[in-house]
């Protein structure tokens, strides 16, 4: 047994390592172990159903996680953290390992917003699923990862933030993180060593393997096989450790075959509508991966007198929404305010310019804090996100196209930054744009930033929020499945994941996931399998 | 993979005290490493062949210029390139294949010259031209040719930033002992 292996009777495999052409059956097989599928894993396998939990990335553990990015990066996301928008202009960082996106966030813990909800009522026809029918499921949530207001004192990285906020006027709140026994030490996104972060690696998947789970890594779910409009079965592909389908020497592994009476698609807004796509799935309306959203997020980054070590201490305890409606729900698109850690190789490729200007900045690294805007995104007719589609590897690329809304946005939120980091007692403030020069006053930057050119691949944009593709809907003409998860065409399909959002949040989604995942499982279980 | 002859051509050139006339002594520190670096009998590269690695390390030192210490070793310069050849295979087909195409066009005679506006083999290539070359990216109006800048920008910057020896002069020590 591997060191990654907490307990011997725990039936965790790796694809590749299963006799060739095998067939395996169970009651319940769920396809990614991030948010959604970690969740259900749980409850359905407490129920006591077979259940198959399928993995595309590989098992790891707290003994693997050593804080070391270039490491941390190729193993725990999806394509080297360096997955692109199909244009390239954004920068797309998802999780890829056991735990999904729960093992790499940043543990910041949000309610899903009382006017998203609203929103999704009234404009796309979720039912049963708004502030009061969740309240119940996103308590529970919360005392079983410890989501708690971060009590400890926010590392001056975050401070910045707040006292720049207080200056001009405006607030600052208090992030909740799911953490138990966390030491501060900032390198969440590396996987966190001490096992504090209450992610699905650590919580809901030990206890789906305790109640007799399978869990297999580096298993990608090719198709699903359709008998009378039910899946019959999950092909699967084995990967290899380099999480290809071949190594370069051999030929690829033949594909392993999962029957079951249910299947939970929880691959993430990319993976759940690619694996629909690869199956030709039944799509009457032409709905699937459509919708695709991001939280397109803009950064600012700036230079203090003193050392602000961002890369160290919770990576995010404060932020700020004092922007996110600034024009109603529908109106202009509005931004959620909060910090990201700085670490050296992430940091660098943000940067703009290149040579001595470029290593200008990375001498200050200790020195460097940065905020970033998360902008809301699919709000209203003109907002309608990003499609996915498959390349010719038949994985997963997202197209995204930028509207006027988010140029507004951009721009408004770079001045905002800029001039919260000013009144902060920045030195200098770096826009992250390739045309944007380092500036030493407010006035300076308000100019520059109003004459740069707001367009793809100029302006830097990063997203760690992908939502939607497989929106809920109780009308099957415009959404894929129903708010229970239900797929609309596809009996023993229900898809729980990011990807039934029919817009963005306009928070970070973890918790969003969670509670609806728990509501979502607990009522197919209790359907499945009644309690009597 | 080039051919033998080619292969002993480029030595000689990069052997050639020539070399250091062009001022690009800051990476070709020893004389010996360059055969080294283009050997194409050396199968621990994942993914670069010879011609790939002289491109890389013409280009790179250049994108790096004022962050790889002024006269880079050249035991450093080739571990550098190991390191980006290692990065390069931990990423998908689909990356791989893109940053490959680069690096064939920009082998070609044709590419070399539109695209980089590189007018002499790349072994004579001066810093300046390179320069230029990544300037007038930057700048284009081409998408393609912006994304390219990008790409090899975060592959050299990833793979230098990555390595904890370059850690020192950007005064970050590292993640915390916990063990």
């Amino acid at each position: 047994m591997s060191s990654s292996i907490y307990s011997e009777s725990w039936q965790v495999f790796k694809a590749r390592d299963l006799p060739e052409n095998k067939t395996l059956e169970a009651d319940i097989v769920i396809i990614g172990s991030g948010a959604g599928g970690g969740i259900s894993a749980e409850i359905f396998a407490k129920k006591g159903l077979k259940v198959i939990l399928l993995e595309e990335g590989p098992y790891r553990s707290k003994m693997q996680f050593n804080m070391l990015e270039k490491e941390a990066y190729p193993d725990l996301y999806q394509e080297s953290a360096g997955r692109k928008t199909k244009d390239k202009a954004i920068s797309i960082l998802q999780g890829r390992s056991v735990g999904g996106s729960t093992t790499v966030n940043w543990t910041t813990s949000f309610r899903t917003p009382n006017r998203t909800l609203d929103h999704w009522h009234k404009h796309f026809g979720v039912n049963d699923t708004n502030s009061e029918t969740m309240l119940p499921w996103f308590e529970a949530i919360e005392e079983q990862l410890s989501i708690k207001p971060w009590p400890v004192a926010a590392n001056e990285n975050n401070q910045i933030l707040a006292r720049g906020m207080d200056k001009l006027g405006w607030s600052s709140k208090v992030i909740a993180r799911n953490v138990k026994g966390c030491a501060n030490l900032g390198y969440c996104g590396m996987g966190c060593p001490l096992d504090a972060k209450q992610s699905m690696l650590v919580t809901t998947i030990p206890s789906a393997l305790d109640s007799g789970a399978t869990l297999i890594s580096r298993a990608r779910v090719e198709r699903f096989e359709f008998s009378n409009g039910k899946i019959t079965s999950a092909k699967v592909q084995p990967l290899h450790s380099n999480g290809k389908v071949s190594n370069g020497k051999s030929a690829p592994l033949s594909l392993i075959t999962i029957k079951a009476k249910h299947f939970i698609l929880s691959a993430g807004a990319m993976g759940s509508p690619a694996i629909l796509m690869r199956s030709k799935a039944p799509d009457p309306y032409l709905k699937l991966g459509k919708r695709t959203f991001l939280h397109p997020t803009t950064i600012s980054a700036s230079i203090m007198a003193d050392k602000v070590n961002s890369f160290s201490g919770a990576p995010q305890s404060l932020y700020s929404d004092e922007f996110l409606w600034r024009d109603g729900v529908e109106g202009e698109m509005g931004y959620k305010l909060e910090v990201p850690p700085m670490h050296p190789l992430l940091s660098s490729i943000m940067m703009p310019n290149h040579g001595q200007s470029h290593r200008r900045l990375m001498e200050q690294l200790p020195f460097m804090h940065a905020m970033i805007a998360l902008h809301r995104d699919g709000f209203n007719d003109k907002n309608i996100g990003g499609k996915v589609e498959l390349n010719e590897f038949n994985l997963p690329v997202l197209d995204y196209q930028f509207t006027d809304t988010f140029w507004r946005s951009a721009r408004e939120s770079l001045l905002k930054m800029a001039e919260i980091q000013f009144a902060a007692g920045a030195k200098q403030v770096q826009p992250m744009h390739l045309d944007a020069t380092i500036t030493s006053s407010w006035g300076q930057a308000k100019s520059m930033i109003n004459n740069l050119s707001m367009e793809a691949l100029k302006l830097t944009v990063f997203s760690a929020h992908v939502m939607g593709g497989c929106a809920m809907g109780d009308n099957e003409k415009n959404s894929v499945v129903n708010a229970y998860g239900r797929h609309h065409q596809i009996n023993n399909l229900h898809i729980i994941d990011g990807s039934v959002f029919p817009t963005s949040l306009g928070v970070n989604p973890q918790l969003s996931i969670y509670a609806l995942a728990k509501r979502n499982a607990t009522l197919l279980a209790e359907d499945i399998y009644p309690s009597s | 993979m080039m051919n033998k002859s080619r292969r002993q051509f480029l030595i000689r050139i990069f052997a050639a005290a020539g070399l250091a006339a062009t001022g690009r002594m800051f990476w070709v520190g020893s004389e010996e490493f360059v055969p080294e670096m283009l050997d194409a009998e050396d199968d621990s590269w994942l993914e670069l062949d010879p011609d790939d690695r002289l491109v890389l390390a013409m280009i790179t030192p250049v994108l790096l210029d004022g962050v790889v210490p002024k006269k880079l070793s050249a035991e450093a310069l080739l571990r550098y390139l190991k390191d980006f050849d290692q990065g390069l295979s931990y990423l998908t087909s689909s990356q791989q294949k893109e940053f490959k195409e680069l690096l064939s066009l920009l082998k070609s005679l044709i590419g070399r010259v539109v695209v980089g506006g590189i007018w002499t083999s790349w072994n004579n290539a001066s810093p300046a031209a390179v320069d230029s070359m990544l300037v007038s990216w930057r700048n284009s109006y081409l998408d393609l040719i912006k994304i390219a800048y990008s790409g090899l920008k975060e592959l050299s910057y990833g793979t230098w930033y990555g390595n904890p020896d370059n850690w020192q002069s950007i005064g970050y020590a590292g993640p915390p002992e916990i063990r």
